[in-house]
Formats: structure tokens, C-alpha cells, sequence
């Protein structure tokens, strides 16, 4: 049914069971799977070292991050690749789905209040929006 | 002398409210610094004093330092043509299109209406850069030749900033002169001096830096025209060496990002007079329009010449469309020199901002570089080249 899971995952709790299940039934579909982890870097930025410098610590950030795939696969039948990209989460999970041909989105439930859902925002609900196909949110 | 402690507190904890918020947000310092400056400038009025002014002064002389010394030559010298034709109009257009806008549309003074062409003749390099990282698109020649049109464009704002309104007398040629002659022999000098030094933890190279700006600064002073200008020429004249030496970049923009560049932004922020800007929001959308449009006007066509399809000849126009560092830099000195008032300044500053926020999110959400787009362009340059 799903041939290709993109998994985004940013080492919160939250995330973390998304992962988890993820890859589970990914071994049940034997289907691909590609853990993304998107890297905010300041927007409006006053000079380009200061965009490199914040992406260069976003890199050693989700290298440690993504080692938690690395001990999660381990022993499980399963092609997977690991991808850190820079920019706003939800636009960057959708461009990188649609690019890379996803046929399911997996992520974790939001790590904000309420309140800063409620005025910006969450990349769950942006994702389901706009998605080319299906997302399901692990909670 | 307790008034000198309490003016810095105020201004540090606006500098440390903007650093919270930029966190929070992952939006740069500056653009949240000049928002809270401007709050802080229409409610709470923090007091600019003499201090004040040196720190934001020197804040955008060593930004524009960064600006310069951040330039890449090779990739300039592998795209010169497109970048100097991208460059040149992205600057010219807007400048030409600001001018004639405020001088006959406005009714601006023939000063006022060249300061407004020039502080909206920008383009933020680092803005475009953070755009186009979420796109991968500074990792291919198309974001390096965007990159390197936006460089010439920086250049020939500080350059018409610093000779539009110079008055041409002795002290004008002597910092002409020695300007040049600083330029020539300073990379070879520099050079020497980095190896001798060698990152001394009394941070050496760092005032060696400081000492070349403040007596170029000086000299443009005197000779009446803009410190930056030689700022960004040192900065670019360096720009190879400091390539090869990226903590000294860091070093030097941490400083400068801890102490200089907050009083720069608040300062300028906390100058813009919120109810002329109410007051006149048919200016300022005038001003946007001006700006955007003359970029669109300009940049489209050129991006047409050079094979661009029109997804990414979009996406280039918007990116290129962004201002922001050099804007308010330039809109500051017109206001320091009585070349605008606070209600022209305050109008410039917001438009400036707008010019930052609007084509960048129109670019990511409408022509987001496709694959396709991109590869088509490399095959044809390819068969170009």
C-alpha cells in the first residue's frame, strides 16, 4: 500500500513515538523510509556568516539526533536514509515528500502550547493541509 | 553617572528582549531589534546619547565590513557577466525607479528623492542566502550567481552612498586617495600581520580591523562622504583572506553581534515615528510598490536574457526584491545628515522592513524552485558554456 515513508523527526518526545511506530510499520509494509529532520536557521539575517554558523550547529544538533534511527534500525529489515534540510518545517517536509515521491507522511503530535498552535500555527496541521498524499500523526 | 548605567540597562534589555524573541522565532536579531526599537522609540522613548550613537555608528561600519569581507571572488569571477548585468540593475532599477517616484509622485526635494532611490535600491545578501538554503538552491551555480548579483548590487549602494552626496573638496580627494592606496597594499600587509600575530587571545587581528575602519571612517567623515563605503571595500578587499580564516569571522561577528549591531537596529527602529507612518500609509505603499515593481521591471527581462524560466526568473526578481541592513543604513544617514526628516526616515524604514518580509514569503510560497526548473537552466548553461 505505502512504498515510501517520510518520517520527520526532531528528537522531542513526541517525535520519538512517531519514529518508533514508523518504522514498525514500515517493516510491516516493507515499505522505504526517509527520517527528515528539518534545521530552523534565522530568517532576515543580518549577515551570511550568521546563517552559516546557525546551520553548522543545526548539523552537529541533528547528526546526534538522527543517531537514534542508527539504534532503532538496527536488526530490523529495513532501507532507510537519514536527511537533515534547513528552513521551515512544514514547507520543507512538503517540498522533500512531493520531491522524493512519499506516498505517507509520519509525524508526532506538536510540541507547543496551545496558545502558539492556536496563533502560528503547527507543522502537523499545516502538513495534513497541504500534503500530495496521506499523513497520519502518531500520538 | 547613574543616568549612564540606567540608559544602558534600557537599552541591553531591549537588546536582550530582541535576542528572546529572535530565539523563539528563528528570526534574525536584526529584524526583531528594529521592531522592538521602534516600539520602544513610540512608547518608552529610550534617551540616544552621544554613546548611543558611536556603538550603532561603528555597529553598521563593521556590518558592512562582514557584508564585504563575506564576498566570494571565485564565484564572482565564474559569473561575472550575469552577476554584473543581475547586480547592476537590481541596483540601478530600484534606484532610478525610488528617485523618480518620490521626487515627481511624492513631491520629495531632488536629495531626498536620490537618498530614498538609494536606500531602496538594496538587496540583503544574508536574507537571500537564508531563502535559498531552505531550497538547496545555494548549493547550485544559479544560487551562487544570485548570491554574486546581490554583492554588486551592495556595491553600488554604498558606493552611491558614498559619493551621491560627498562634497568634492581637499579632505574629499585625500580620503579618495588614501582609500585607494589602503586597498592596494592592505591584503598583502594583513597577510603578514595575521601570520605574526597568530590568534593572540588579546584578539590582535580584531583591532588591527577596527583601527583600518575608524581612520578610513575618519577620513570619509572629514571628506564628506560615508563610512561604510570604505568599510565594505576593505571588507571585500580582505574578503579572500578572511575566507581562509573563518574564526576570525566568527570572533569578530560575535562581538559585534553582542554590542554593536543591537544599538544599530534599536536605534534605527527606535527613530521611526509610528504615527507619520499611520499617517501616511498611501506613501509607504507607494515606496514598497516603488521599489518592488522597478526590481520587477528591471530584473524580469535580464532574467529572460539569461535563459532563467519563469518560475525562477520569479523566484530570482522576489529574492532580489529584499532589503534590509543597507536600507535602514542609508535611510539613517539621510536622516543624520538633515538630507530627510524623521517622517521620510520613519516611511523609508518601514517600507524597508516590508521589503524584507513580503517578496521572500511570495517567493517560498508561490515560486518555490522546482527540481525540474533548476536542472533545465544547468543543462542550458551547460550547452551555453
Amino acid at each position: 500500500m505505502f512504498k515510501k515513508i517520510l518520517i520527520g523527526y526532531d528528537g522531542y518526545e513526541g517525535s520519538l513515538l512517531a519514529l518508533e511506530k514508523g518504522l514498525h510499520l514500515a517493516e510491516e509494509l516493507k515499505a522505504e523510509v526517509i527520517v527528515l529532520s528539518v534545521a530552523s536557521i534565522p530568517e532576515y539575517a543580518e549577515t551570511l556568516s550568521e546563517v552559516e554558523e546557525a546551520k553548522e550547529q543545526a548539523k552537529k544538533y541533528y547528526a546526534d539526533v538522527l543517531s537514534d534511527v542508527e539504534r532503532l534500525v538496527k536488526g530490523k529489515d529495513l532501507k532507510v536514509q537519514t536527511l537533515i534540510r534547513f528552513g521551515k518545517p512544514a514547507e520543507v517536509i512538503l517540498h522533500t515528500a512531493e520531491e522524493m515521491g512519499i506516498d505517507l507522511i509520519i509525524l508526532g503530535p506538536s510540541k507547543y502550547s496551545y496558545l502558539r498552535r492556536r496563533i502560528l500555527g503547527s507543522t502537523a496541521d499545516k502538513v495534513v493541509e497541504r500534503a500530495h498524499c496521506s499523513v497520519l500523526i502518531m500520538k | 553617572m547613574e543616568e549612564l548605567w540606567l540608559q544602558a540597562l534600557i537599552w541591553f534589555t531591549l537588546a536582550l528582549i530582541s535576542s528572546f524573541i529572535s530565539f523563539r522565532l528563528a528570526i534574525s536579531a536584526a529584524l526583531i531589534e528594529l521592531i522592538v526599537g521602534i516600539v520602544a522609540g513610540n512608547t518608552i522613548h529610550p534617551k540616544v546619547t552621544p554613546w548611543v550613537n558611536f556603538l550603532a555608528s561603528f555597529g553598521a561600519v563593521i556590518l558592512t565590513f562582514l557584508a564585504g569581507a563575506e564576498l566570494e571572488s571565485e564565484v564572482i569571477k565564474a559569473y561575472w557577466k550575469e552577476s554584473l548585468v543581475l547586480g547592476f540593475i537590481s541596483f540601478f532599477a530600484p534606484f532610478l525607479g525610488g528617485w523618480v517616484v518620490s521626487q515627481f509622485l511624492l513631491g520629495w526635494d531632488l536629495r531626498q528623492a536620490q537618498l530614498a532611490g538609494i536606500a531602496l535600491s538594496t538587496t540583503s545578501v544574508a536574507v537571500v542566502y537564508a531563502v535559498m538554503i531552505e531550497s538547496g538552491l545555494n548549493e547550485r551555480p544559479l544560487g551562487k550567481l544570485i548570491l554574486a548579483a546581490c554583492f554588486v548590487t551592495d556595491l553600488g549602494t554604498v558606493i552611491a552612498l558614498g559619493l551621491l552626496f560627498a562634497e568634492i573638496g581637499f579632505y574629499f580627494w585625500l580620503f579618495a586617495v588614501v582609500t585607494l592606496v589602503v586597498l592596494f597594499i592592505l591584503p598583502p600587509i594583513t597577510k603578514r600581520y595575521f601570520a605574526l600575530v597568530k590568534n593572540h587571545p588579546s584578539e590582535p587581528e580584531v583591532k588591527f580591523i577596527f583601527v583600518i575602519l575608524c581612520a578610513l571612517a575618519f577620513l570619509a567623515v572629514k571628506g564628506g562622504s560615508e563610512a561604510v563605503l570604505p568599510a565594505y571595500l576593505v571588507g571585500a578587499f580582505l574578503a579572500n583572506l578572511f575566507l581562509k580564516n573563518r574564526e576570525l569571522i566568527k570572533r569578530l561577528r560575535a562581538a559585534t553581534i553582542a554590542l554593536l549591531t543591537p544599538f544599530y537596529f534599536l536605534k534605527a527602529g527606535s527613530l521611526v515615528d509610528l504615527k507619520a507612518v499611520l499617517g501616511s500609509l498611501g506613501v509607504l505603499v507607494v515606496l514598497f510598490l516603488a521599489k518592488t515593481i522597478s526590481k520587477f521591471l528591471g530584473l524580469y527581462p535580464a532574467g529572460m536574457l539569461f535563459k532563467f524560466t519563469p518560475r525562477l526568473n520569479m523566484y530570482n526578481t522576489l529574492l532580489m526584491s529584499t532589503g534590509l541592513t543597507f536600507g535602514t543604513i542609508s535611510a539613517l544617514y539621510g536622516l543624520r545628515n538633515g538630507i530627510i526628516d524623521k517622517t521620510q526616515y520613519s516611511l523609508l524604514v518601514v517600507a524597508i522592513i516590508l521589503t524584507a518580509i513580503i517578496p521572500t514569503l511570495i517567493a517560498q510560497s508561490l515560486f518555490y524552485p522546482r527540481k525540474a526548473d533548476l536542472d533545465k537552466f544547468e543543462k542550458k548553461t551547460e550547452q551555453r558554456g
